[in-house]
C-alpha cells in the first residue's frame, strides 16, 4: 500500500517538475538471461543436439563416405545416400580439393576430412567460418571418443 | 609469436576505428611492433585516420588475391604500420573477407601486436574479422543499446570459440543514466580495460583538413591517457609496472634504517 502511494507520489511529482525517468527497467533483462553454451557430453547424437541449439541451425547429419549414417538429429535421412552419391562424384573429378561446399534447398553439405560428410540444414546461409567452426567442433568430438 | 586483437563492438559509430588506432600507436609508444588491419570492407575509415592518401594497394587486393599483403603494408603515425582497405564499393562486393584468416596469420609471426578494425553488426565480415583474431575487445559505449548490441557480439565470439579478452567503454560522460563501468562489467561478464571520457578533441581531431588520432592530435590530453591506459593492459605492461613498483617497495622499518644512514653518512662525509 505504502510502495504503491510512494511510487504514485514520485510519478506525479516527475511529471510535475517535468523530470526525465533515467530509470531502466531491466531492458536488458531478456538479451542477458542467455547462457553460454557449454557442451558436455558423451553420446554424439546428444552433443549433436546441443550443437545444433549452440549454432542455431535445423539439423546435422553425419555419413560416411558410402552414405551410411553416422549420427544424426534428422528424420530426413535420404539426403544422406544423396549427398555421398554426390561426394563421390565430385571426388572423382576433383579429388584434389580439401574441402567442398554445397548448399541445396536449406541444407548445407561439406564434405571434409576424407572419412566423413557433414550435412547441416540452416534457415540462412551459413558462412564457411560457421560451417568450419561447426565440423571442427564434431570432429574434436570425434577424436575424444574414439 | 605475435597477438591478432579485433576490435568489435556490435554497434555502429561506437570508436572501433578510433579505439584501433590510438591504441596501435599507444603500443607502439610502449615499444612493440604494431600492424593494423582495416577490416570494415564496406565502411572503411582506418586509412583516413592513419593519414594516408588513397593508397593504390589495399586489403581488398589482398583478399582478391591479386596482391602479396606486404604490398599493402604502409607506414602510418609513430612507427605504426596500416592495412587499409579500399574505398571502392565496386571491390568490395567482389570481395572474399574469410581470406583475412589467412592475412592475419601471415603476420602473426612478424609483429608483436596485429589490431583488426572490424565493421559493426554480427554478419559475415565480423565473423571473419573474430575468426581471424586469436583475442576479441569488445567496444561499447554506456547505453543500452550499445551495451546490449557488445552482448550480441560476445555471443557470437563465443559461439565461433574465440575468447573475448575484456570491454573498453568509450564516450563516459558521466551523465544522467549512463551505465556504469562496474555495470557494464557484470552485465557482459568481462573485465574492462578502461573508460575513454567522451571529449571534443577526438571529435575535433575529425575536423580537421588532415585527421589525425587523438595521441597525435592532442597526446596530453586525458582520452589520449585513456588510450595508453589502455594499452598497457592489454600488453599486459601495467601488471609488470605493478610488479616492479611491488618490488621496489621497501618495507617501512628497512626504509627508515636506510634513510637514516643516508643521512649520517653525508653528515659524516661534511665533517
Amino acid at each position: 500500500m505504502f510502495s504503491a502511494i510512494s511510487k504514485l507520489v514520485t510519478r506525479i511529482s516527475a511529471k510535475v517538475l517535468n523530470v526525465e525517468d533515467y530509470s531502466r527497467d531491466n531492458c536488458l533483462s531478456s538479451l542477458l538471461e542467455y547462457k553460454p553454451i557449454f557442451i558436455h557430453s558423451v553420446d554424439l547424437t546428444d552433443f549433436l543436439m546441443k550443437l545444433r541449439v549452440k549454432h542455431l541451425i535445423n539439423d546435422i547429419i553425419i555419413t560416411d563416405l558410402d552414405g551410411v549414417i553416422v549420427a544424426s538429429t534428422s528424420k530426413d535421412l535420404k539426403e544422406g545416400f544423396k549427398s555421398a552419391a554426390m561426394y563421390n562424384y565430385i571426388n572423382s573429378e576433383l579429388n584434389k580439393l580439401s574441402i567442398i561446399l554445397i548448399e541445396s534447398d536449406g541444407w548445407h553439405i561439406i564434405f571434409k576430412n576424407q572419412e566423413n560428410i557433414y550435412f547441416m540444414k540452416a534457415n540462412d546461409s551459413l558462412s564457411r567460418i560457421e560451417v568450419t567452426t561447426i565440423i571442427d567442433e564434431i570432429d574434436g568430438f570425434l577424436k575424444c571418443i574414439v | 609469436m605475435g597477438e591478432v586483437i579485433a576490435v568489435v563492438s556490435g554497434k555502429g559509430g561506437v570508436g572501433k576505428t578510433t579505439l584501433t588506432g590510438n591504441l596501435g600507436i599507444a603500443l607502439s609508444e610502449l615499444g612493440f611492433s604494431v600492424i593494423l588491419i582495416d577490416a570494415d570492407l564496406a565502411m572503411a575509415n582506418l586509412s583516413l585516420l592513419m593519414g594516408l592518401k588513397t593508397p593504390p594497394i589495399t586489403i581488398h587486393d589482398v583478399l582478391l588475391g591479386s596482391s602479396a599483403v606486404e604490398d599493402a603494408i604502409y607506414d602510418g603515425p609513430k612507427g605504426v604500420k596500416v592495412i587499409p582497405a579500399g574505398l571502392s564499393l565496386s571491390v568490395y562486393t567482389r570481395v572474399d573477407s574469410e581470406r583475412l584468416v589467412t592475412v592475419a596469420k601471415s603476420l602473426k609471426n612478424k609483429y608483436d601486436f596485429v589490431l583488426i578494425d572490424s565493421p559493426a553488426g554480427i554478419e559475415k565480415n565480423v565473423l571473419a574479422a573474430m575468426s581471424a583474431s586469436s583475442q576479441i575487445l569488445l567496444i561499447t559505449e554506456p547505453t543500452a543499446p550499445s551495451v546490449a548490441d557488445a552482448f550480441k557480439a560476445k555471443i557470437v565470439a563465443q559461439r565461433l570459440n574465440q575468447r573475448v579478452m575484456g570491454v573498453v567503454i568509450n564516450k563516459v560522460s558521466n551523465a544522467k543514466g549512463e551505465i556504469s563501468e562496474k555495470e557494464i562489467m557484470k552485465m557482459l561478464e568481462l573485465p574492462s580495460f578502461g573508460k575513454v571520457p567522451y571529449s571534443e578533441e577526438i571529435r575535433e581531431s575529425f575536423l580537421l583538413k588532415k585527421i589525425k588520432p587523438t595521441l597525435i592530435h592532442n597526446p596530453n590530453s586525458s582520452s589520449a591517457n585513456s588510450f595508453r591506459h589502455i594499452a598497457r593492459k592489454v600488453s599486459g605492461k601495467e601488471i609488470e609496472i605493478a610488479l616492479e613498483e611491488e618490488k621496489n617497495k621497501k618495507p617501512l622499518f628497512a626504509g627508515l634504517v636506510m634513510a637514516l644512514k643516508k643521512m649520517f653518512s653525508k653528515n659524516k662525509k661534511k665533517e
